[in-house]
């Protein structure tokens, strides 16, 4: 809540329809409006990462035989698998020590239960496509040594049926993600160009967020 | 009196048969409890892959180490790393080239002990058409009169000419120390 909105209130002899108690008892704002900054950096990092890993996978499958460029992509793919991975643990962890905006009081309870089953969906694909993907490399008996120098543990051994398996499951589930996240991207921009609720700019730095 | 010389030769065999119990004789491999791996790095990544045919013969020779031989013999377009894509990769002329050299041979002339009862063994790889001296540790055991060898030797790939050439010889990429694990097992009598 700031000052201007405060004023408007007072003027229009309205009550602020948040409680001001916790804005007094704490320094900090009693609307969080945006995402803390490690959450905004790791969205973003998340974010390009994803398409980066989602760009390369669908190229790297389709390139015939094998060649020094592809045993490459593939090596660079599951790096930049695992470091998603990391990056979600981290993700999750600012999570849980920092608050986060709450959703807009003037959406609908559909429009909220809507965006928290999205958001729920993509925190589990974004855990669930490394974590397949790695499977997938084990079973089919390569194991992952992370930028070349750490080797991560193998946890199954080369399993050709299991690895088919993972081959489909790691793809659909990447597939599911990417249309995910363009449906997330869709919702951000209706509500920043139809709605103009400000929500977009919860993520983006420099933006006017509400 | 033909039959009598026959009968004196026999007779002759058998007591130096009997004074030289351990007198060997070459058993064949029973590929069924043997196994020839080998695992190579790529992007420091160990991925190991399996020799599927292969035959030989081992002589050991428990009392006379020394005079043990063997030979193996593996068909390296058999090298099987589970996928179709790889399998045929390593078939080519840049790899193991199976057409023009579809088999790779292993002979071991000579067998040392060495410390904790285990061997060194003596021998020569060729492979690619490509003949190297070799030397590696190598346990033997015995089940019943089959006779089990298991050791690991450390080759280089481009020693015999392996994916040495181009993109592929690029250490970093593919490293050049191959090590194969064996465990052979002769058929007991």
């Amino acid at each position: 809540m700031t000052e201007d909105n405060c004023k408007l209130y007072y003027e229009k002899g309205l009550k602020p329809k948040r409680k001001l108690k916790d804005s007094i008892l704490s320094s900090k704002p009693a609307i969080l409006k945006r995402y803390s900054a490690p959450s905004i950096l790791l969205h973003w990092l998340m974010a390009f990462g994803i398409i980066i890993a989602f760009g390369m996978g669908s190229y790297m499958v389709d390139i015939p035989g094998i060649t020094p460029f592809k045993l490459k992509l593939f090596n660079w793919h599951k790096w930049l698998g695992v470091s998603l991975f990391v990056l979600l643990g981290l993700r999750l962890l600012v999570r849980m020590f920092t608050k986060t905006p709450a959703y807009p009081v003037h959406w609908s309870a559909c429009a909220v239960r809507l965006a928290k089953i999205g958001h729920l969906a993509l925190y589990v694909l974004m855990f669930a496509v490394p974590f397949l993907g790695y499977f997938y490399s084990l079973a089919a008996g390569f194991p992952v040594v992370w930028f070349g120098v750490i080797e991560l543990p193998v946890l199954i051994e080369r399993d050709l049926a299991l690895k088919d398996l993972l081959k489909t499951v790691h793809e659909l589930s990447a597939k599911a993600l990417v249309l995910l996240m363009v449906g997330h991207v869709l919702m951000a921009l209706k509500h920043h160009l139809l709605d103009k609720d400000g929500v977009l700019g919860r993520m983006v730095p420099g933006m006017k967020a509400d | 009196m033909q039959f009598k010389s026959t009968l004196a030769a026999a007779g002759l065999a058998f007591c130096l048969a009997s004074l030289f119990p351990s007198a060997a004789n070459a058993a064949p491999i029973d590929p069924k409890q043997s196994q020839i791996k080998a695992t190579f790095k790529q992007f420091n990544v160990p991925v190991a892959g399996e020799f599927r045919k292969f035959s030989g013969n081992i002589e050991f020779n428990a009392t006379k180490p020394e005079l043990t031989k063997a030979s193996v013999t593996v068909q390296t377009d058999s090298y099987d790393l589970g996928d179709p894509l790889y399998n045929k990769e390593v078939a080519k002329p840049d790899w193991f080239d199976s057409k023009k050299h579809p088999n790779s041979s292993l002979t071991i002339t000579s067998v040392k002990p060495a410390t904790g009862g285990a061997y060194t063994a003596v021998g020569e790889l060729t492979l690619r058409g490509v003949k190297k001296g070799l030397q590696f540790p190598v346990k033997i055991s015995s089940k019943g009169n089959a006779h089990v060898f298991t050791g690991q030797a450390r080759v280089k790939r481009f020693d015999f000419g392996v994916g040495a050439d181009g993109d592929w010889g690029d250490e970093t990429l593919v490293a050049n120390e191959v090590v194969i694990d064996f465990k052979l097992t002769t058929v007991g009598k």
